[in-house]
C-alpha cells in the first residue's frame, strides 16, 4: 500500500494524495473499517507539510470514504457494496461526462471509450 | 587498565566504520539522491576516511600495548587512554567535517539535482508492521523509583548520619555524604530524571518519520523497521539495568547501612556489558539490513531534508512535528530543536552530570 506523490505533477499534492487514497479504496486494499494514519504520521512520513494532508483528509470525508473524529484516527468506510442514492448516482454522472465529452470531442471512438472504461473497472474487481 | 583499554577499541572501531552504518542516501550527512548512491568518488571518501580514524586507533592503541610493560601507574594510564581516546574522536569528527564539505561541493558541481526527480513516498501499512516498544514499557522503571523514595523516606530515622557515595576503582568507599532529605534521595532523583527523559524518547520514537526510499522501498522498510525495533529494546535494556544497579546501590548503603557489598562491582560490570554488548548487537542487526541499491532503474529519489539540518549534526524543522529523528550520520536518534520538547530532554539528560561535577 504505497503512496507515491509527484511534486512536478500538475495534479497539487493534497489532490494527488486523495485520489491514491480513493484507489486503495477502490481496489480494496483499504477496507471498511480500516483505519487510516493520524495526519501528523503521514505528513511526517511523507515530508509533506501537515495542512496538505488534512486538505486530503477532508477531501475524502466530504466525499463520504472516511470518518472523521477529533482525537481519533480516520476511519475508512466507503467500499462495501450499498445501493447509491439517487442524488449520488447523478453526482457521478455529472462528474464523468465533461471527462467523456472532451475524450470524444478530441476523437476517442465509442468502442475504444468502452473498452477503456472496462479496462479501468477491472483493475477494481 | 584491561577494561579501559577494551573501551578504547571498543570506540576506535566504531569511529572507524561509521560511515558504513549511517544509511545508503546519506554519505557524511549529506543527502545522497538514490540514482547516485552508487558514486565512486562516494565509496572513496568513505574507505579515506575509516582508513585515516582506523590507523589512527591502531597506532594509539599499539602506544597504550607498549606502555602497559613499562612501570606506569594505574591511574595515569587510565588518564592517558581517556586523553588518547578524547584525540580520536576530536579527530575524526574533524574529519567528517572535512568530508562533508567534500561531499556536499560534489552534489553540488555534478548537479546531482538537476537530474533527478523527487518523489515523496510512504507505506500505509508500515506502522502495522513496527514494533517499537510501547511507552508504557519505560513507566515500570519510573514507579519502581517512584516507591524507592517513598520508602527511603518511610525509613528516614533509621538512616545513618553519614553513608557513602563514592567509590574507587578498588571498591573502597571514599566519598561520603551527610544526611539531609534532600541527599538521602540524590540518587534516587538523578534516575529518576533519566528515566523520564526516555520514557519522553519512546514517545518520540513511536512517532518519529519512517523515511523510505523511492527506489528501493521493501529494502528501506526493512531498514527502518529493524532500526526503530532494536533501537528501542536497546533504549529498555539499558533502562532497566540501570534502574537495577542504582537500586540495589541506594537501596544496599542507605538502607541496609552496607557500605561495601560483594556484588556492587560484579553488578557495575553487568551493566558495562549490557550497555556495550547491546550497542555491538544493535549495530550489527542494524548492519544487517542496511539497504542496498542494487537495480536503480529511474532517476526518482525520495524527498532530501537536508536544508532542515546544521553541517548533517543538528535538525532545526518546524513543520515537522515530530520529537525524534534519525541521525543522519552513524546510528541511532537526534532531537528536533524546533520542538520544545527537546530541551525537557537535553536538560534532563545534562543535568545530572553536571550535579555530580559540580556538588
Amino acid at each position: 500500500m504505497h503512496i507515491h506523490l509527484d511534486p512536478s505533477s500538475e495534479l497539487q499534492l493534497y489532490k494527488q494524495l486523495a485520489n491514491q487514497l480513493i484507489e486503495l479504496i477502490a481496489k480494496g486494499e483499504l477496507k471498511n473499517g480500516d483505519t487510516l494514519p493520524s495526519v501528523r504520521s503521514m505528513a511526517s512520513d511523507l515530508g509533506i507539510n501537515v495542512s496538505t494532508v488534512s486538505k486530503s483528509y477532508h477531501e475524502l470525508e466530504e466525499k463520504g470514504l472516511i470518518e472523521l473524529k477529533p482525537k481519533a484516527k480516520a476511519i475508512v468506510i466507503g467500499g462495501q457494496k450499498k445501493e447509491l442514492k439517487e442524488t449520488e448516482v447523478e453526482k457521478v454522472e455529472n462528474a464523468l461526462k465533461p471527462i467523456m465529452a472532451e475524450a470524444f470531442a478530441r476523437g476517442l471512438e465509442k468502442d475504444q471509450m468502452t473498452s477503456l472504461f472496462h479496462r479501468i473497472l477491472k483493475q477494481w474487481k | 587498565m584491561l577494561f579501559i583499554i577494551s573501551i578504547f577499541i571498543f570506540g576506535g572501531v566504531l569511529e572507524t566504520l561509521t560511515p558504513f552504518l549511517s544509511r545508503k542516501t546519506t554519505v557524511f550527512g549529506v543527502s545522497i539522491p538514490e540514482p547516485y548512491v552508487q558514486h565512486q568518488q562516494l565509496q572513496i571518501f568513505k574507505k579515506h576516511y575509516s582508513m585515516v580514524v582506523g590507523s589512527i586507533a591502531v597506532a594509539f592503541l599499539l602506544g597504550q600495548i607498549i606502555l602497559l610493560f613499562t612501570s606506569i601507574q594505574e591511574e595515569q594510564f587510565v588518564l592517558l587512554s581517556f586523553i588518547l581516546l578524547y584525540v580520536m574522536l576530536l579527530i575524526s569528527a574533524g574529519l567528517y567535517m572535512f568530508y562533508h564539505i567534500k561531499t556536499k561541493k560534489l552534489k553540488k558541481q555534478e548537479n546531482w539535482e538537476v537530474h533527478v526527480k523527487t518523489v515523496y513516498v510512504m507505506d500505509l501499512s508500515i506502522r502495522d508492521r513496527d514494533e517499537v516498544l510501547s511507552p508504557t514499557f519505560f513507566t515500570l522503571p519510573i514507579i519502581i523509583t517512584l516507591a524507592l523514595i517513598t520508602f527511603t523516606y518511610m525509613n528516614y530515622n533509621a538512616i545513618p548520619d553519614v553513608f557513602a557515595t563514592h567509590w574507587n576503582a578498588a571498591g573502597e568507599v571514599d566519598g561520603w555524604t551527610e544526611k539531609t532529605w534532600l541527599s538521602v534521595i540524590a540518587l534516587p532523583l538523578i534516575l529518576l530524571g533519566t528515566q523520564i527523559s526516555f520514557f519522553i524518547m519512546s514517545i518520540g520514537m513511536k512517532s518519529a518519520k519512517i523515511q523510505l526510499s523511492a527506489q528501493a522501498k521493501e529494502a528501506s522498510a526493512n531498514r527502518e523497521l529493524t532500526q526503530r525495533k532494536y533501537g528501542s529494546w536497546y533504549l529498555a535494556a539499558i533502562n532497566y539495568s540501570m534502574t537495577i544497579l542504582l537500586v540495589v546501590l541506594h537501596y544496599t548503603t542507605v538502607i541496609l547501612k552496607n557500605q561495601t557489598a560483594p556484588y556492587f562491582f560484579p553488578l557495575f560490570i553487568v551493566f558495562m556489558i549490557v550497555s556495550l554488548g547491546g550497542l555491538i548487537l544493535f549495530i550489527w542487526k542494524l548492519s544487517k539490513s542496511n539497504e542496498r541499491f542494487d537495480d536503480l532503474h529511474t532517476n526518482e529519489t525520495a524527498a532530501a531534508d537536508d536544508r532542515y539540518w546544521k553541517w548533517g549534526i543538528v535538525y532545526i524543522n518546524k513543520n515537522d512535528p515530530s520529537l525524534l529523528v534519525q541521525k543522519k550520520y552513524g546510528v541511532g536518534w537526534t532531537v528536533n530543536l524546533a520542538n520544545k520538547w527537546s530541551y525537557i530532554i537535553l536538560l534532563v539528560i545534562f543535568l545530572p552530570i553536571l550535579l555530580v561535577i559540580f556538588i
